[in-house]
């Protein structure tokens, strides 16, 4: 059972009735890493993990990443009819007005990497971070857009980009999930769909860590029951089996007997990850305050023990109105954790192994929306044109790739669609994305889809 | 196709005599050589770049992917193949490596394409897949492995012994009666046999007796609970209604028709033409009306902001693809966006299918705001069902139990008030009228008048507010219940026009087309009506090579847990082929003709069959030849669903509640498993009070972006999309479900009470009771010490029998055994 690759695994998994599980008894195997076919490992990997955090909602990147002079000269002007004419919004109607960005944007680091104001911890990592300027998507809605973003297709019932990964690269966990998923705020409008495997084996679907209650659902034994009490329930357990085992022989049985042992390690290991009393007041107040604070300690945490694909939904980023007052307070609570985790992961070495990769289903329209007033605007969904950046794991630091037109409506430069940043990450995880592909309905199912789809190359490091 | 060839015939005939003196151009000596050395190493009948063949009159007259003829005779202007070749930026033209084609060659091309494009045809057909050719009964193969005395078998097993016998193996030793009685049980009905059962069976483990048994169970109504749960999977059934906003619908009395059709064996070709199309049948009644909610069980998008005319295109692609996949066993929704590359459906036809479903009504629009913003609203048809006694029964429990959060709500209000107020009689003269009618009301004061005391009067419990929002959660399911309404399929009074989408963008409009089916599928009856129910009537012609298969297939799935096609859900080109093909025609033929589609019939005779009733035991030699059990040489013995496994561990532990039908009910979970999402309803989790909290699974509500978590830890799927096979995973996050779900602990709980009081006298007798009650069979000897050592570790270190026993409830819930078919 040491060495299965994905394409056995995908075949015994096929195979129904149980043999299923072979799967994740593979998917522990700390040595599968390195045991993969040379079709997925084509490419040399720089990264071993991904955090992929995801602003829910959509964040305006004319606010945060793309800074544009001619869109402040003509603010609160009409909007050149070009912007709308034809064109499919969620909310906007008539003749909208044009916004400029009330924010200054300053440059930080060597690099000179040019950011907005609301991000001052995260010009601290600026050399660390690409901004990829020139992302575009097929969806103008949350659900769909936030589908494609996550699975490539923009209907529910596909694999998520995490659940793709852990199916190519497998585990280096023996006790944690390989993909652990955190939220924030509002859960996202397209729900578990976006952590779930959709036709992969479910073994690879995302375990959400909760704040509340158990950190994973049903870890915790019931409140009078002491460890050594459930051990030895446990270990009664287990000897039934092993005689069941031993009349009946299915390794079935041998697969059970194991997964009851991992349950019981992740009884300990999972609070021993969420204990962060361990981490030192210092490196606490690095991270700042507050539950999404919390959990990108955590998710540091994760990618130390081995855990491949780490997800930070961070909810209520959808400013159609309110904008400046959102924008703030949303700002604040994601901004020093997140470079915090930037800083720890340097420091700690784990960096060049750790891709970072933060975005949203799309980007916000560079019309107003709503009240005129300062306080009261916000902007619509924007799906042609908005920012991604990444960091570590291979990436280029201290760059911006892309560029969108004046108005920043469209891409002017070097456009990226979606499925180019799937292929860019799966290339920096080692896998070929053309060659990561699972039979369902009759075709290799890919993660990038039948169309073609472009490795970002000027990125790479 | 044909409009096609009548032009070729017009240009040829009254076109081309004129211009025949210039020397025509030779198609075979002119033109193949520039297709064959510049063309073919994209474009041969293999690879067909971009749904392009230039090999083959065949493929040469279908369209490209991008939905456009390759060449449009008489037309060179018009035609894709000469653009390609004329094109002057070198990214964009054809061949895409070398020199350009030269031009002599691109003058005999336009004046080929000018003639007519004449292509004789090379009569080249892709050759016909086995799925394609109408299943038969071939003869029952000679001996294969043989039974031994008493093993009784069927046709079935000539077949399964034959393959055996090819590799040289015979068939597994039976089953013994304890577990073979377990198993059928659990495989009609979802439920265990009870000790009583049990001990009636080993007194006489006769073929004849179990005859009788299996034909007991198949009259059960849990039966039709057992088998609606794959069907569910299939038509993605669920109590909500997907994407963002994710908000309750009424689907449930479409899921209790599911069910009584099951279990009054309606006839599969019936039960297709009801859910399909019902409401266009003549005379529709009620029920056939209730079975069209099939495709209303499509996810419906009603988020803030929504193009309804794109979830409109959605949905319909959506029904497409779920009928092709139930019906047709068919990956029909590759040619969504090119032409299939594998089977034969071509983009146009598959819009032209997709012409029969575009039919139905708006189910959603644009009105009012919410927050600012355009807020969507569903508004497909919906029907109003008559309701039984049943439903009035739980109506009233419900609103018993409504009553009683009131009540409490209403008493902790007004002791609050009495606090608020205790040494201050006088403010509470002084409050404002409105507040003191209220109070007037004391015991009568309603939901409403409770939440508005509660916010005037800023009283302090912090509770309250929540407690308030569940009430309503509550009295709005209330009002739903009172009137028991279904969504249903109505055709659109006016049709409305389909055109093919290019590239699958349903803004791209290609071709308007008409609905038809497929032509390389069976003819479409001359007297059939071009609308749902002559698709659905299509589709359950007999002369329907693919339905009866994948029907059977599944069913297969469901009782051997794996396909004798292991792709149920492409029977193309690219599907699996059958381990064992002739078994599998033979079932699909007797089930169309012998068994006038009875579902019941067909899950009968694989039952009875002595493959099904081999013992799961390993045989370490055999399993070396086949691994994978494909050839089963043993039952496999694979792990019981999601709903099953609670089912079952409900029935042991004497908690279940074995009403059928109804309002969906919802199980504990943690409060805190439904989150808010941006504009979603009912984000509180509000579980059901009394014995509906131990309904049988498929009642449990279920909504797609946070389903039961104990089902989605077991595979159950979201029902996001229709799914045909269930994954059958192993892992931690089980474990840790059976052992710690409050559910489940509650369950070991009730059980350990059960064995203590109807389990026997004597300890030994209760642990033979206990263990025969989870798994049938009787234990031995080392299981019994086990648990019995088990038992006495926790009855000395607790000092308490109640304890002990909730240990050895435990243990056996907990057991491999106990969720696997043994």
């Amino acid at each position: 059972m040491s060495s299965f690759s994905p394409s056995r695994r995908r075949f015994l998994s096929r195979t129904g009735a149980g043999l299923g599980s072979i799967a994740l008894g593979s998917l522990l195997q700390r040595d599968l890493f390195g045991d993969v076919p040379p079709a997925l490992r084509a490419v040399a990997p720089k990264a071993k993990s991904v955090i992929f955090f995801h602003m829910t909602g959509a964040p305006s990147q004319l606010d945060l990443f793309d800074e544009k002079p001619v869109l402040r000269k003509y603010d609160r002007q009409p909007a050149p009819e070009s912007l709308f004419e034809g064109k499919r919004f969620s909310f906007l109607r008539g003749h909208p007005k044009l916004l400029g960005s009330p924010y200054q944007y300053h440059q930080h680091g060597k690099s000179g990497l040019s950011l907005s104001e609301l991000l001052p911890h995260l010009g601290n990592v600026a050399d660390e971070i690409c901004l990829v300027k020139s992302v575009h998507t097929t969806e103008f809605n949350h659900g769909p857009a936030q589908l494609v973003f996550h699975t490539g297709v923009n209907r529910q019932g596909n694999p998520s980009l995490g659940s793709w990964t852990t199916y190519g690269l497998g585990s280096e966990s023996e006790n944690l999930p390989a993909y652990v998923v955190f939220l924030t705020g509002n859960t996202p409008g397209a729900g578990a769909s976006l952590w779930k495997s959709g036709f992969l084996p479910s073994v690879h679907q995302g375990v959400q860590l909760r704040g509340e209650g158990d950190p994973v659902l049903f870890l915790n034994s019931p409140k009078n029951v002491t460890r050594d009490e459930r051990r030895r329930t446990l270990d009664s357990i287990e000897a039934l089996n092993r005689q069941y085992f031993e009349s009946v022989g299915d390794p079935e049985i041998v697969t059970r007997i194991e997964q009851y042992e991992m349950a019981f390690r992740m009884q300990a290991s999972v609070p021993e990850l969420v204990d962060l009393s361990q981490e030192g007041v210092a490196m606490r107040e690095l991270y700042g305050t507050g539950e999404f604070a919390t959990q990108c300690l955590q998710a540091r945490r994760l990618v130390e023990r081995g855990v491949r694909f780490v997800e930070l939904f961070h909810g209520d980023w959808d400013t159609h109105a309110a904008q400046k007052g959102r924008l703030a307070s949303l700002t604040k609570e994601v901004d020093q954790p997140i470079a915090a985790l930037i800083a720890d992961l340097k420091q700690r070495g784990l960096l060049d192994q750790t891709l970072v990769v933060w975005g949203a289903e799309f980007g916000r329209t560079p019309m107003l929306q709503g009240e005129e007033s300062p306080d009261k605007c916000g902007r619509d969904h924007q799906k042609d044109a908005f920012t991604v950046w990444m960091a570590g794991g291979g990436v280029k630091g201290g760059i911006s790739y892309g560029a969108t037109n004046d108005l920043g409506n469209e891409v002017a430069e070097d456009p990226v669609q979606v499925r180019d940043l799937h292929a860019t990450m799966m290339h920096l995880l080692g896998i070929d994305h053309e060659s990561l592909t699972y039979r369902y309905q009759g075709f290799d199912q890919r993660l990038t889809g039948v169309e073609e789809a472009r490795v970002i190359g000027e990125i790479l490091a | 196709m044909v409009p096609r060839r009548l032009c070729h015939f017009f240009w040829i005939t009254f076109l081309l005599p004129a211009e025949r003196e210039a020397a025509a151009v030779d198609f075979e000596k002119e033109i193949r050589p520039i297709f064959e050395a510049r063309c073919l190493d994209c474009h041969d009948r293999e690879t067909l770049k971009g749904g392009i063949g230039l090999e083959t009159y065949y493929h040469a007259q279908l369209p490209t992917d991008a939905g456009e003829p390759l060449f449009v005779p008489g037309q060179p202007d018009h035609s894709v193949l000469l653009h390609v070749v004329k094109e002057t930026d070198p990214e964009k033209r054809m061949p895409p490596k070398g020199k350009p084609l030269d031009p002599a060659e691109i003058d005999l091309l336009e004046r080929w394409i000018g003639e007519g494009a004449v292509w004789p045809d090379d009569g080249w057909r892709p050759p016909k897949h086995w799925s394609y050719v109408v299943p038969q009964k071939s003869p029952l193969p000679g001996t294969g492995a043989t039974l031994t005395a008493g093993r009784e078998g069927n046709e079935i097993d000539a077949f399964i012994a034959a393959r055996l016998a090819e590799h040289g193996l015979g068939f597994n030793v039976a089953a013994d009666p304890a577990r073979l009685l377990r198993r059928v049980h659990l495989d009609l009905t979802g439920l265990p046999p009870t000790v009583a059962e049990a001990d009636a069976f080993l007194a006489d483990p006769s073929f004849e007796h179990y005859v009788r048994i299996v034909d007991a169970l198949l009259a059960s109504p849990h039966f039709g609970e057992k088998w609606a749960v794959p069907w569910l999977d299939l038509a993605r059934y669920a109590d909500s209604e997907g994407y963002q906003r994710d908000a309750p619908r009424n689907m449930w009395p479409w899921r209790d028709w599911v069910i009584a059709a099951l279990n009054s064996d309606l006839p599969f070709d019936q039960f297709t033409i009801e859910q399909l199309a019902g409401d266009l049948l003549p005379n529709a009644t009620e029920a056939q009306k209730v079975a069209t909610g099939f495709h209303c069980n499509t996810p419906l998008n009603l988020e803030a902001g929504t193009d309804p005319d794109e979830d409109h295109y959605k949905r319909v692609v959506d029904r497409v693809n779920t009928t092709g996949t139930i019906w047709l066993g068919s990956t029909i929704g590759c040619a969504q966006c090119h032409n299939h590359k594998y089977d034969p459906i071509t983009t146009k036809e598959y819009y032209e299918l997709s012409a029969f479903f575009n039919q139905a009504p708006p189910e959603s629009r644009q009105q009012g705001m919410e927050m600012g913003m355009l807020a969507m609203v569903a508004i497909g048809p919906t029907l109003e069902v008559a309701r039984t006694m049943e439903d009035i029964d739980a109506e009233l429990k419900a609103e018993a139990e409504f009553e009683a959060v009131l009540a409490g709500i209403r008493g902790d209000l007004l002791k609050a008030v009495d606090q608020k107020f205790a040494k201050n009689p006088k403010a509470r003269a002084a409050l404002p009228k409105d507040v003191q009618a209220i109070l007037a009301r004391e015991d009568d004061m309603d939901l409403n008048q409770c939440r508005t005391l509660n916010a005037k009067l800023a009283l302090k419990d912090r509770g309250m507010g929540r407690r308030l929002e569940e009430a309503e959660i509550m009295e709005t399911r209330l009002k739903e219940q009172r009137k028991k309404e279904v969504r249903v399929m109505v055709e659109l009074a006016q049709p409305r026009a389909t055109f093919v989408a290019k590239r699958g963008d349903f803004l791209a409009k290609g071709e308007e087309v008409r609905p038809a089916t497929p032509a390389s599928l069976h003819p479409f009856g001359k007297d059939l009506p071009r609308n749902r129910l002559g698709l659905a009537r299509w589709l359950v012609d007999p002369a329907n090579p693919l339905v009866g298969r994948a029907h059977l297939n599944r069913i297969w799935i469901e009782l051997f847990g794996q396909g004798l096609v292991t792709t149920p859900e492409d029977f193309g080109a690219q599907g699996e082929k059958p381990t064992h093909p002739e078994l599998l025609d033979w079932l699909a033929a007797t089930f169309v003709s012998d068994d006038g589609w009875s579902t019941k019939r067909a899950v009968r005779r694989i039952v009875l069959s002595a493959t099904y009733r081999q013992s799961i035991v390993v045989n370490d030699k055999t399993a070396e030849v086949d691994p994978r059990n494909q050839l089963l040489w043993r039952h496999p013995g694979q792990r019981l669903g999601a709903e099953m496994i609670r089912d079952q561990a409900l029935a042991i532990s004497g908690l279940l509640d074995r009403r059928l039908f109804g309002v969906n009910v919802r199980p504990y979970q943690p409060a805190t498993f439904w989150r808010k999402s941006a504009g979603a309803s009912e984000t509180y989790y509000v579980p059901s009070q009394g014995s509906d909290a131990h309904r049988r699974g498929v009642y449990t509500l279920w909504r797609r972006n946070a389903h039961y978590p104990s089902f989605a830890n077991f595979d159950a799927p979201d029902r996001t999309a229709c799914v045909v096979q269930r994954d059958v995973s192993n892992t931690p996050l089980q474990a840790l479900t059976l052992l710690n779900d409050p559910v489940y602990v509650g369950m070991a709980t009730a059980f350990g009470q059960r064995i203590s009081k109807e389990g026997g006298a004597t300890t030994e007798d209760r642990i033979g009771w206990a263990f025969r009650t989870a798994l049938t069979r009787h234990p031995t000897e080392p299981e019994r010490q086990l648990l019995l050592s088990a038992f006495e570790t926790v009855r000395a270190a607790s000092g308490s029998e109640e304890e002990a026993w909730r240990e050895v409830a435990t243990i056996l819930l907990n057991l491999h055994e106990t969720i696997n078919r043994s």
